[in-house]
């Protein structure tokens, strides 16, 4: 029962951890950007799930609506974000780089703060959903069921997407080697774009699928964006796989280390980063020196 | 140059220029003012309740102003955002100092107010937190120049705790967020319950600390339930925390086999978070010092309309606070009959005030703490308000709680 | 430097030395601050400017200064003086291992493992309450009754800060300064020049922490505390766009970063409560309109302190 239970927490951890930082992966690997305001995006997502259910209440299926909505309308801020930013910094140096991607999530949080004021939102359970599931004798609330569904759905998606489209080749060789790429006559301009839309429509299916669980709250921006980057560093830089694999580890380590020493919980994750890097210089699945600069 | 590079050149050359400008004294302060510093957490994580404290005070002495000031002078009242940071609340301290604040307040947290307090003493401006709850700020850390109109955590964990000892519930599970609030408020409620109820334990392996900030507690609930506590201590939780836990626990059916106890979810800032009704379970043993509904009182009332007349928002509990803090300063300074720090401080020590929802509250000689309550009852909905709510208060007097003048002489002697 | 430069550098510090004079406390208040910050925001950019290398565990070694110089004084009844020594010193014996570990890696990697070292010494500093006082802060570190007031506390930021400036300024332009730019510039042909990558990296590490350590321990005794904060990725993060706002490959960059970051968080706040977003507005628009700071106003693209004092470029290196 304990086992069970802790496994269901730690798989719902580890499905939000994989979308949020699948789509951090992508642009570094393809675009070669740390996008820091993937966190601000994620926080916007669980406030529009927020406004999304009040709005669309009157539908019946008002939860559903908003997670198909939501994360289109963050699709869209991420290609806007990146026609007019990224685009002229490309060349820029890439600690440069850095330094909108901030600017961006001190702006977003503060018109979080304008439109929705400081006070912590929370999100009911969508309707239509049977109240617990037990699996093998473990009971838990069945919306854990979907959001685990909901990450490997997604998950197999993104590699349908990734490995067996055209776009997705076109994406693996801008990641493997830009320059070649270019000198091929790949648009690179169009495949980033898509890869921005991409990352933030990744980022509001995290957020969504989180509110009815967190809510939405001011400052869930910053532990969201170390969420992200400490997966996807530990999984290496611009690995699909590499960052399931350590959503996964980060998401049981949290379940099972809290029943261990929980009163060191604040330093799990970092403590798990620094020994992955130590061990490990690039990741676990990440290549070496994978981006050349 | 391109224009638009002149344009930024424009911009900041302005800004540094606005700064410089912020940096500059204020012009000579007009004669016959009394200048009061608020240095509270309008931005950062305390700001929710650092906005409501200051719109309280900012009330507070447009009414002061309005019925003729203190000893016929007006107040100037400076706030100043410390960004829920103890660096820049000390920095605004010492600013505001060098300006010639009188008094300072502040709508801000424990850790804030303990930089400014060690400031307090030693630039000699009397200092009063709004928002700063741990029992550290007068016991230890108390000098003369500190001053609390709200309760402690002493207190109110005190409180509670002799209210659960009367509960069957023996088995227990505490989680709560690693901070010092946190912390002192659970070890407070839980050693306290042991005295009371020595067969109280908190289960083996049933105790979590979590980050601050955190509001995904699932796998910390589920190893909750299948321990099978009959009561959880979740009082740690603040802000957002408090109202994830219990969605959460309510998805899990917590509440259905264990009571919940959270001495201060029916603050208003801990409650916000609850937006329907159906979030709320039965059951959870709570405390605050603002009710939902508002008591029917008519200085309860009066405040209430006042500030929903002024801000068109309903009053939070730091709203409350901050007005009380301000009328208690024009009391003591007019009782001291002159403007001077030192005079009002010896004014101010035994000095009561009627707190619209408290009753009649008295600053303590020894230790500058009021010895204000705290209202205890169970979590409701509050359909007026559509909010969290409380039903069933009743009011804890804080005497039986608060340390003796003996104690207090022993606490701050250690060291 | 040139003649102008040198003059203006005159200049700049005849106006600090008569700050005190010139202008009421309120500003030098706020002054001793920037010049705290300013400190950090150099340090930084040692590994930023001329290394390449953005460590977002930076504020650890501020912290682990001002803490230990905190721990000194207030536990153990040291002196100030012993103490604002001490700090330094342990913060470079952190950096020390710490940065063992860190110049291995590349880019991302090295920020992510700088912040998890960075958050690790945050979470000691507050879990370690009986020592730092946790969240609560470590208050109650006085320093010498001489350096009590505001002004006389400022003159002693000022020389020290001036001289740690210097110290920089200096490290930047002598043959170990060089080998980090080559580093930055191609690390292989660094490694083929004779250089010890990974020993040059990881004594700039140390370099930089120490000197974020003589900041935290004039942060320190200025607000007679230390607050777990001060550990916190966030100022890394602060120090950061200080760094980038005034231009990285200029010695001179973060100190107009960090005076500009500092007055407009000073004067924004008391225009609105949402200052963050006006902050994220000014900072976008100079990334966007001047992305290698704002010092690349003055000084056109190639001629930065960084190529035209070093000479790398000419070859006139080493």
């Amino acid at each position: 029962m304990l086992l069970g239970l802790q496994i269901v927490s730690g798989l719902v951890s580890a499905a939000i951890l994989f979308l949020l930082a699948s789509g951090l992966s992508l642009i570094f690997g393809v675009c070669g950007v740390l996008q820091l305001a993937h966190g601000a995006f994620f926080m916007l997502a669980a406030y529009l799930a927020y406004s999304g259910t009040l709005l669309l209440a009157e539908s019946g299926a008002s939860f559903w609506l908003t997670l198909i909505i939501a994360p289109l309308v963050l699709a869209g801020l991420g290609a806007l974000m990146e026609i007019a930013l990224f685009r002229k910094l490309y060349h820029a140096d890439h600690l440069v780089q850095l330094l909108p991607t901030i600017a961006l999530s001190f702006i977003v949080a503060d018109v979080i703060r304008f439109i929705w004021g400081l006070e912590s939102k929370t999100v009911p359970f969508p309707s239509g959903l049977p109240g617990a599931v037990s699996i093998f004798g473990v009971t838990f609330p069945s919306y854990y069921a979907v959001i685990v569904i909901a990450g490997v759905l997604i998950g197999l998606g993104l590699w349908w997407l990734v490995y067996r489209t055209r776009w997705g080749t076109l994406v693996r060789a801008i990641a493997q080697d830009r320059d070649m790429s270019a000198a091929l006559g790949i648009n690179e301009r169009a495949i980033y774009t898509g890869v921005f839309a991409l990352a933030a429509w990744l980022a509001g299916m995290a957020g969504v699928l989180s509110a009815p669980l967190s809510g939405a709250a001011l400052g869930s921006d910053l532990d969201a964006i170390i969420d992200a980057f400490v997966v996807v560093v530990v999984g290496g830089l611009g690995s699909i796989p590499g960052a399931l694999l350590a959503a996964l580890l980060i998401g049981m380590v949290r379940s099972f280390g809290i029943l261990i020493v929980p009163q060191f919980a604040m330093a799990f994750v970092f403590a798990l980063m620094a020994l992955v890097l130590i061990v490990r210089p690039t990741g676990l699945l990440g290549r070496r020196e994978s981006i050349s600069r | 140059m391109t224009t638009s590079v002149r344009a930024l050149l424009g911009v900041c050359v302005g800004l540094v220029l606005a700064g410089a400008a912020a940096l500059a004294p204020t012009p000579a302060l007009a004669q016959n003012k009394i200048l009061i510093g608020d240095i509270s957490s309008m931005s950062g994580p305390l700001a929710l309740g650092g906005v409501p404290g200051r719109q309280g005070a900012v009330m507070a002495v447009e009414e002061i102003n309005k019925a003729g000031g203190i000893l016929g002078q007006q107040i100037e009242l400076i706030t100043r955002d410390d960004k829920s940071q103890p660096e820049e609340a000390s920095k605004h301290f010492r600013e505001l100092a060098a300006q010639g604040a009188q008094i300072i307040i502040g709508s801000t947290g424990s850790g804030t107010s303990a930089a400014m307090t060690a400031l307090a003493r030693e630039l000699k401006i009397p200092f009063f937190t709004m928002i700063g709850y741990s029992r550290f700020l007068s016991e230890e850390a108390g000098h003369r120049y500190f001053f609390r109109l709200i309760t402690n955590d002493r207190v109110l964990g005190a409180g509670i705790a002799e209210a659960l000892a009367k509960q069957p519930h023996t088995k227990y599970c505490t989680i709560g967020y690693d901070y010092a609030y946190g912390r002192d408020i659970t070890k407070v409620v839980m050693a306290r319950l042991k005295e009371l109820k020595p067969e109280v334990e908190v289960m083996s392996g049933c105790e979590f600390w979590v980050p601050l900030g955190t509001t995904d507690f699932t796998p910390n609930l589920t190893a909750i339930l299948s321990k099978r506590p009959q009561a959880v201590m979740f009082g740690g939780l603040v802000a957002a925390g408090a109202p994830a836990f219990v969605r959460q626990g309510t998805a899990f059916g917590l509440f259905k086999s264990a009571i919940g106890v959270h001495p201060s979810i029916g603050m208003v800032i801990n409650s916000a978070g609850f937006t329907n009704k159906a979030d709320i379970p039965e059951g959870i043993f709570t405390g605050t010092d603002y009710l939902y509904p508002p008591l029917d009182t008519p200085a309860s009332k009066a405040i209430y309309e006042a500030y929903r007349k002024r801000w068109n928002q309903l009053p939070a509990e730091q709203s409350v606070n901050a007005h009380t803090t301000l009328r208690f300063i024009k009391k003591a300074l007019e009782k001291a009959g002159k403007i001077d720090r030192e005079a009002m401080i010896d004014a101010a020590k035994g000095l009561s005030i009627d707190h619209p929802i408290m009753g009649e509250i008295t600053v303590r000689e020894f230790d500058h703490q009021a010895n204000t309550g705290w209202w205890m009852g169970y979590l409701t909905w509050d359909e007026t308000h559509k909010r969290a709510g409380m039903r069933n208060a009743t009011l804890l007097k804080a005497e039986p709680f608060l340390p003796s003048k003996a104690e207090i002489e022993k606490l701050r002697t250690k060291k | 430097m040139t003649n102008t430069t040198r003059i203006g550098v005159v200049a700049l510090i005849v106006v600090l030395a008569l700050l005190p004079v010139l202008t009421p406390e309120v500003v030098i208040v706020q002054s001793t601050d920037i010049l705290i910050f300013t400190l950090f925001a150099l340090s930084l950019n040692l590994l930023v400017g001329y290394a390449g290398m953005l460590s977002l565990g930076h504020a650890a070694f501020f912290a682990i200064g001002g803490y230990t110089a905190g721990l000194l004084v207030k536990h153990l009844g040291v002196a100030m003086l012993p103490a604002m020594i001490a700090g330094p010193i342990v913060a470079a014996l952190a950096a020390l291992a710490i940065g063992f570990f860190c110049v291995r890696l590349s880019y991302a990697y090295f920020i992510m493992l700088s912040l998890a070292f960075g958050q690790l010494v945050f979470t000691v500093i507050w879990k370690w309450q009986s020592a730092t006082g946790g969240d609560d802060g470590l208050t109650g570190i006085a320093p010498h009754a001489v350096l009590m007031a505001p002004n006389a506390y400022y003159y002693f930021v000022l020389v020290i800060v001036l001289l740690a400036g210097t110290a920089l300024y200096r490290i930047g332009r002598s043959p170990f300064g060089h080998a980090l730019l080559a580093i930055k510039d191609n690390a292989r042909r660094a490694a083929f020049l004779g250089i010890h990558v990974r020993r040059v990296q990881l004594a700039a590490f140390v370099v930089a922490g120490t000197f974020a350590g003589v900041a935290g321990v004039l942060q320190a005794f200025y607000h007679r505390g230390m607050f777990p904060g001060s550990a916190h990725w966030l100022l890394s993060a602060d120090g950061f766009i200080a760094v980038c706002l005034g231009g990285a490959s200029y010695f001179a960059g973060p100190i107009v970063g960090a005076v500009l970051l500092k007055l407009v968080s000073l004067a924004l706040p008391r225009l609105t409560e949402y200052w963050m977003f006006f902050l994220g507005i000014v900072i976008l628009v100079i990334a966007m309109l001047r992305p290698a700071g704002l010092l690349s106003f003055l000084r056109p693209r190639g001629a930065g302190v960084r190529n035209e004092e070093v000479g790398l470029r000419s070859g006139a290196g080493q």
